[in-house]
């Protein structure tokens, strides 16, 4: 149904400012030499009517003068800048109602003209006689106006404004406008019938088909939103396709750079364990970014997440045995939680596999302390623990040497009240524990 | 507001804002074995609740303030305006990767809104990050990346001295809400009519948007020849005039779409208030001359 607010976007209305403007050129025109076709039958109506349908004929006719000269803005603006003070009013009003929800002046003048028109052609008081010909050929041309007029209304950019949505009001009453429309032409074509005064010269069946078509108007406005949905989602599905291919290029550029950079880092027994930390954590990122790129925006920041993006650092053919525990795929962590895991994970995984693991299981968990004796509920503690089936280290590895890799995230951890400690499994190999304070922000 | 020094010597206490954990602890590195102390937070909606939390009460005498924190999250002009309402002893320094191609217009704004005393980069290094902790210590502001004094100038301007010289640019960039609302347009639509739709104002108001801005443009492109999205090529001016007006717009719809993130930060809109509010009052300029 219409008034759909998923319309309401960004897309969605810019795709609706783009179309409007042709369109409503187009409209002007079009309604224009529906007046000048109502103009031309005056040549058939009987000489005495003449003064009052000309009189008729006036409203509509400045008002769709005034429709096409809001599709000219070089005459707005010099009739907007000209001596005639009313003149200048009414061009500061076409131009500033132009873009908003709101009937203007020329809309009005069309609206209330083209029922007046009609008036000549059925109400209480028609112009009789009328050639058959000529009252049929009236109310198509009625009918062809109202029907542009009204689908202009329907379809406006305004109703999709995502910054400045329209009321309430207009939204609910927006289906039945075409419903409306057609009851009040319906009502004074039939009129003459209904109060008796006369009989209708073409029966019932034109006028009613002419009416009754305006009720398409909304199926119409239907198909014409289905087409916008087409739209947005063929957007959509065009962006998926750049965002794939942009992270293909961050994948080919980055990443390999950051293959190239972690081979010679490797190869230069004079560089220390954080740039080597440093240089892992390139792929862990890139593999982020082309993550966010793929997703159209920054993804939440799991352990999910990470994992995935750690997994990069670590060689295709020994990726199946790292497994992160399920519980620990949906945690959701702090950024700055998130940044220190980021910056932990690669090492411990990198430094089991190194050591010759072939299975290392991980599990990241936020660990809640016992509220305090004030009730307040202290911050929870972070633990990432790393445990493989590699040959082992000393218990007070992470204390070994100033700048081995795990005293350096120590030093890091440290920051936030926590600590790397590794010991031996009763199995064999390694579990190493990284652990801090949560950061409240 | 003239600017006190920090007692030299004395421990300074120093905040990071910024959404990348490293920084701070490349920072916390920087600082090892001085009595400075570091707190990071990593995105500007977390400073009050961390100003509030301050080890001690005691406001930070310094923070470090990033700009870009990731597309959905405030900028670093709203960090420094929670700074500056929440803790106003608290010294600026913004940091800021160098490739950033759409800052200059929040490096702008940062100086036109706030008082930031320099602008460091995210490629400096430890050593130079440690010169200009040891200047502010000092309340030597005439270091690299920071205000220097006037008096003591040097031939060319710094590129901080630079952006003070040319935060009116950025007020000729946006005079009004109508600019901002027109900007906002014209990152989307390069088109005279749409450009009015979109933005509910009569074409002329576009018309008279795209003379003034252009010039402001090339003015921006003259004081910054560096910016790499400043390589706009305006209109010859034989053109005729409807075609001009055309090319100008397109121009600046390029610009607009460079400056996308600073156009539509929400920030912006309160600043921009605020200042035209005390400019219609009569008050003073939010920015402060230096000594």
């Amino acid at each position: 149904m219409l008034s759909d607010s998923s319309l309401q976007t960004r897309i969605v209305y810019d795709i609706a400012v783009r179309y409007v403007t042709p369109l409503w050129r187009i409209g002007a025109a079009y309604r224009a030499a529906c007046v000048v076709g109502l103009w031309l039958l005056l040549a058939w109506f009987p000489a005495g009517a003449l003064p009052r349908a000309a009189a008729q004929m006036l409203v509509v006719s400045a008002g769709v003068s005034m429709a096409w000269i809001q599709t000219m803005p070089g005459v707005l603006d010099r009739l907007a800048t000209g001596r005639f003070a009313p003149l200048r009013k009414t061009a500061g009003h076409l131009r500033g109602a132009r873009s908003k929800a709101t009937a203007d002046l020329s809309g009005l003048l069309e609206g209330v003209g083209m029922i007046v028109v009609l008036l000549l052609y059925g109400g209480p008081v028609p112009v009789r006689p009328l050639p058959l010909p000529v009252y049929v050929i009236g109310l198509v041309l009625v009918t062809a106006h109202t029907w542009s007029a009204q689908a202009q209304v329907m379809t406006d950019a305004s109703w999709y404004n995502p910054d400045q949505p329209p009321a309430r009001g207009l939204v609910a009453f927006r289906p039945w406008i075409p419903a409306s429309v057609a009851a009040i032409e319906l009502a004074i074509i039939l009129s003459p019938t209904v109060s008796g005064l006369q009989r209708l010269p073409a029966g019932l069946i034109i006028p009613i088909l002419l009416a009754g078509s305006l009720v398409l108007l909304l199926p119409f406005t239907m198909i014409f939103e289905v087409l916008l949905r087409a739209g947005l989602q063929a957007c959509d599905i065009s962006m998926s396709e750049v965002r794939r291919n942009d992270s293909i290029t961050v994948h080919s550029l980055i990443k390999n750079g950051a293959h190239a950079l972690i081979r010679q880092v490797q190869a230069d027994t004079g560089i220390g364990e954080e740039t080597r930390s440093m240089a892992d954590s390139m792929l862990v990122l890139a593999e982020e970014a082309r993550q966010t790129m793929l997703g159209g925006g920054p993804p939440a920041e799991t352990v999910a997440l990470l994992w995935d993006c750690v997994l990069q650092t670590v060689p295709g053919d020994r990726r199946a045995g790292m497994v992160l525990d399920a519980d620990s795929r949906s945690l959701q962590m702090r950024k700055t939680d998130y940044g220190l895991a980021r910056r932990v994970l690669p090492d411990l995984v990198t430094n089991a596999w190194k050591a010759g693991a072939q299975r290392v299981e991980v599990a990241v968990r936020h660990e809640h302390p016992e509220p305090g004796r004030n009730g307040a509920a202290p911050r929870p503690w972070v633990t990432v623990s790393v445990a493989d089936d590699g040959p082992g280290m000393p218990a007070q590895a992470a204390h070994a040497g100033p700048r081995t890799s795990l005293r350096i995230l120590d030093d890091h951890l440290h920051r936030y009240d926590g600590a790397v400690v590794a010991e031996q499994r009763a199995g064999g190999g390694t579990r190493v524990l990284a652990r801090w304070k949560s950061a409240p922000w | 507001m003239e600017v006190g020094p920090l007692v030299a010597g004395e421990t300074v206490r120093i905040l990071v804002v910024d959404d990348f954990v490293l920084v701070e602890l490349a920072l916390a590195q920087v600082i090892q074995g001085t009595p400075h102390t570091l707190v990071g937070v990593r995105d500007p909606r977390s400073l009050p609740e961390a100003l509030a939390e301050a080890e001690g009460g005691e406001p930070f005498d310094l923070a470090l303030v990033d700009i870009n924190f990731g597309p959905g999250v405030p900028t670093g002009l709203t960090a420094m305006r929670i700074l500056q309402e929440l803790s106003p002893e608290t010294k600026i320094v913004i940091e800021s990767t160098d490739e950033e191609r759409n800052r200059l217009l929040f490096l702008l704004a940062s100086f036109a809104f706030f008082e930031p005393l320099g602008l460091m980069s995210k490629a400096s290094s430890s050593a130079e990050m440690r010169t200009l902790i040891d200047a502010i210590d000092r309340g030597d502001l005439a270091g690299p990346g920071l205000v220097r004094p006037s008096g003591t100038l040097s031939a060319a301007l710094s590129p901080v001295q630079r952006l003070i010289r040319n935060v009116g640019l950025l007020d000729e960039l946006i005079r009004n809400g109508t600019d901002l609302i027109l900007w906002r347009a014209v990152v989307r639509f390069d088109k005279r009519g749409e450009v009015a739709r979109a933005s509910h104002v009569d074409e002329r108001t576009v018309d008279r948007f795209i003379a003034a801005k252009s010039h402001v443009v090339d003015k921006i492109q003259a004081e910054f020849p560096e910016d790499a999205s400043m390589h706009l090529v305006a209109s010859p001016e034989d053109e005729p005039d409807e075609q001009r007006r055309h090319s100008n717009l397109v121009r600046l719809a390029r610009f607009a779409q460079t400056h996308s993130h600073f156009f539509s930060d929400e920030a912006i809109d309160e600043l921009f208030a605020a200042r035209w509010q005390s400019a219609r009052a009569g008050g003073p300029r939010q920015r402060r001359t230096w000594r």
